[in-house]
């Protein structure tokens, strides 16, 4: 993270992303009829947030630093049963920890 | 407001709405406290870093989205970058479209300029409360209205509160707070594969090597594209092979039905 500012790209790029979310919506009561509603498709969109935030943790979950990923193992396995935020401070702790110890 | 079944006004089932909001929405202080503090973590300037979290979670007002896009976000911001968080965006809302068709029925006949402020707001607990409500009380957009948004004042008040909090003298690496970013993320993909709920599956080994089968999948793909080719491709790769795969492989409704413990509010 290195000092910086907010310039008119960015901006918007935020208002342009808010208008995705938007899009998503809304788009839903607009396009029931065009959604086909076979069961392959209905599935595919449930389980495409899942899919996805897997693949965004697999850095993390291989990551070089051995501390890093063994907290990430960590978070996930807290995750699957409890609060997303004590997850997230368990792995904390835990790299938190293997830092200060090793 | 059209309300078939409803004797009651429209201010007493907008508050109706707020009242059965309250409790769920309350669950996403901490997230949203977290999602302020790792904006600042970027270093920007405070006031800037209080307009991007208030802009952010209040035109966005999407929790799970707004992590991932802060895990791509760098500064200057580059066209591809800006792409990758489109995609990524939309990927993860995806599942607004399925709950906006379930809608479609009771919102049917409403003009756009009242239905696109109503949807502005739907979140997944919002729209669990209001699919509840209509099939039990007919068309009832006030009470939609009101827990959608006090949900929405609820994760903007805390994300700007955690924006504001001072974090100068904290010594962020030995605190792990270098980390909470990668452990939301990792606790969030923990939180949908928990919800697969393989307690109830039987426990033969055909069982459970389909139902992990789709997450290996999307966790092999991404982590060999990552390796091969770098970038963010890997996102995308892994979400459309593991969900490809979900979808062959899976039984519906097992991850999107929304959950009031599963801290999934915006």
């Amino acid at each position: 993270m290195t000092p910086a500012s907010l310039g008119g790209f960015e901006w918007f790029a935020i208002f342009a992303v808010g208008l995705v979310t938007l899009a998503t919506r809304v788009g839903g009561v607009y396009l029931r009829v065009l959604i086909p509603e076979t069961p392959f498709w209905q599935r595919f969109f449930e389980h495409v947030p899942t899919a996805l935030l897997v693949a965004i943790a697999m850095p993390y979950l291989t990551a070089g630093d051995w501390r890093g990923a063994v907290a990430a193992w960590c978070a996930l396995v807290l995750g699957l049963r409890l609060p997303f935020f004590v997850a997230m401070l368990g792995g904390m702790a835990v790299v938190a920890g293997l830092r200060a110890l090793i | 407001m059209a309300a078939a079944g409803h004797s009651h006004t429209v201010n007493q089932r907008f508050f109706a709405g707020v009242r059965d909001g309250i409790p769920p929405a309350l669950g996403v202080i901490p997230w949203g406290m977290a999602f302020g503090l790792l904006i600042v973590q970027f270093g920007l300037p405070r006031a800037q870093a209080l307009a991007q979290t208030g802009v952010m979670s209040a035109w966005w007002y999407s929790g799970t989205a707004q992590f991932v896009a802060l895990e791509l976000w760098k500064l200057p911001l580059d066209a591809a970058t800006f792409g990758a968080i489109v995609l990524a965006v939309f990927g993860i809302n995806s599942r607004y479209l399925l709950q906006g068709a379930a809608l479609s029925p009771w919102l049917s006949g409403l003009p756009a300029w009242r239905l696109v402020p109503t949807l502005f707001f739907m979140v997944d607990i919002s729209w669990a409360l209001a699919m509840k409500r209509f099939a039990l009380h007919g068309r009832d957009v006030a009470y939609f209205l009101g827990c959608s948004t006090i949900s929405w004042a609820i994760w903007v008040a805390s994300s700007v509160g955690g924006a504001l909090l001072p974090t100068g003298a904290l010594n962020a690496r030995a605190w792990g707070l270098d980390f909470a970013m990668a452990a939301v993320l990792v606790a969030f993909a923990g939180g949908r594969l928990g919800e697969l709920n393989f307690r109830q599956q039987a426990w033969a080994a055909s069982t459970v090597a389909r139902m992990a089968a789709p997450w290996l999948v999307a966790g092999l793909c991404a982590w060999l594209t990552q390796r091969w080719f770098g970038g963010n491709a890997h996102i995308l790769v892994g979400a459309l092979t593991g969900a490809t795969c979900a979808a062959l492989l899976l039984p519906a409704n097992s991850t999107t039905a929304p959950s009031a413990g599963a801290g999934e509010t915006a």
